[in-house]
């Protein structure tokens, strides 16, 4: 290749670079609305920043690499979703526990991220996604989950990780026999 | 270009808009002489290069924007053509320096557009509401030589007979357009398209009477 043309393919090839960048800033946005629900339901607001920060970055990673981990990290965020939404509807409904410790957040933690597992397994088949796919999908799908689970402090986060596991486990299963 | 390398330029900007850094290089050797050889039809070899070599950044740097449902070739085309207006733009400012081996229609819609927009901004400083039409052609850029100017003549006549062979509504579209000009009712896109397709008919007819240049 010339020196010329060298040249222009560094240059495409940081444009393209760059555009991929872009393009996960703007998906991670997607982080901030999701951060505002949070904050005004669960007050905690220095774990709901660091949890949509994380989130923010993850997609911005994931989406920039493209391939499975970008596919897996739109997964991610609609398998998450039951477990960002379920728990603050259950608050704003006006259930709320005033023992010490309280098993309706972390249950119902458990159950929507039980059915964020198998939204997430049957989005990462459908669309053919690779382990590392699902991993990023499981990542951010927990991420997501977390800005609502945190509601219920660590029981719901917990809760919500066991539901991700036990959702997505026998999918799993099945899919490697 | 063959259905084939189409159809693989297609499925690489496919991939290209995935992620897959695999697809950049197949997409650059099939792209850049191709954008070239486009870019060429309507610039001179300078203004050709410059231009091919924007489109080309300009489709990486969008490549994840691409929409799989769309033509590969037709999408990158389009972005390049954009390339060539531009580079068309700046042309128009040296529009004696005419060139034989160029587009002639391209090189006299160009001068005309130019010396349209001139001529209004003529008028605008002297406040004259409505300057005659022959007025205004006599303002033409005193930088042009008169070899220039009458080839320039001739080839704005040639226009003016091709524009008139054309339905109004297409006449009346290219000269909107060649006056930098869109009318309010009708939308940027749709604009767009009617421009478009006003030019590939002016284009059909230019050749029909003038051969290939």
């Amino acid at each position: 290749m010339a020196n010329a043309e060298s040249a222009l393919y560094l240059r495409a090839r940081r444009a393209y670079e760059a555009g991929r960048a872009r393009l996960g800033l703007r998906r991670a946005a997607v982080a901030v609305p999701l951060l505002a629900v949070s904050l005004v339901c669960c007050g905690r607001p220095s774990a709901s920043g660091t949890t949509a920060a994380l989130l923010a970055a993850a997609v911005a990673v994931f989406e920039w690499r493209g391939l499975g981990l970008g596919r897996g990290a739109r997964i991610g965020l609609v398998a998450g979703l039951p477990a960002l939404l379920v728990p603050i509807l259950v608050q704003t409904a006006g259930y709320a526990c005033g023992t010490s410790f309280c098993a309706l957040y972390p249950g119902v933690c458990g159950t929507a991220g039980l059915a964020g597992g198998v939204l997430l397994v049957i989005g990462c088949r459908r669309r053919g996604v690779e382990p590392s796919g699902l991993a990023a999908a499981g990542l951010v799908a927990a991420l997501a989950g977390s800005l609502g689970c945190l509601v219920a402090g660590l029981p719901g986060l917990v809760g919500l990780a066991l539901g991700l596991a036990f959702g997505s486990a026998p999918a799993l299963a099945w899919r490697r026999a | 270009m063959d259905q084939a390398s189409r159809r693989r330029l297609h499925e690489d900007l496919t991939r290209l808009a995935d992620g897959d850094r695999e697809a950049f290089h197949p997409v650059f050797a099939l792209l850049l002489p191709l954008l070239r050889r486009f870019a060429s039809r309507s610039l001179p070899s300078h203004e050709a290069e410059d231009a091919a070599q924007e489109a080309l950044v300009k489709i990486y740097s969008r490549a994840h924007e691409f929409d799989s449902s769309r033509d590969g070739l037709s999408w990158a085309l389009g972005i390049t053509a954009y390339e060539i207006q531009e580079a068309l733009v700046k042309i128009y400012s040296r529009a004696h320096e005419f060139d034989s081996s160029r587009d002639g229609l391209s090189w006299a819609l160009g001068i005309t557009a130019y010396e349209i927009k001139t001529a209004r901004r003529r008028r605008e400083r002297r406040r004259e509401a409505d300057a005659p039409a022959d007025e205004i052609e006599a303002r033409a850029d005193s930088r042009q030589t008169p070899e220039a100017q009458a080839v320039a003549r001739d080839l704005d006549a040639a226009i003016d007979a091709a524009l008139a062979q054309l339905s109004p509504s297409d006449a009346a579209t290219l000269r909107a357009y060649a006056a930098g000009e869109r009318p309010p009712d009708v939308a940027g896109a749709t604009f767009r398209k009617r421009v478009e397709r006003s030019l590939a008919r002016l284009r059909a007819l230019w050749r029909a009477s003038h051969g290939e240049r």
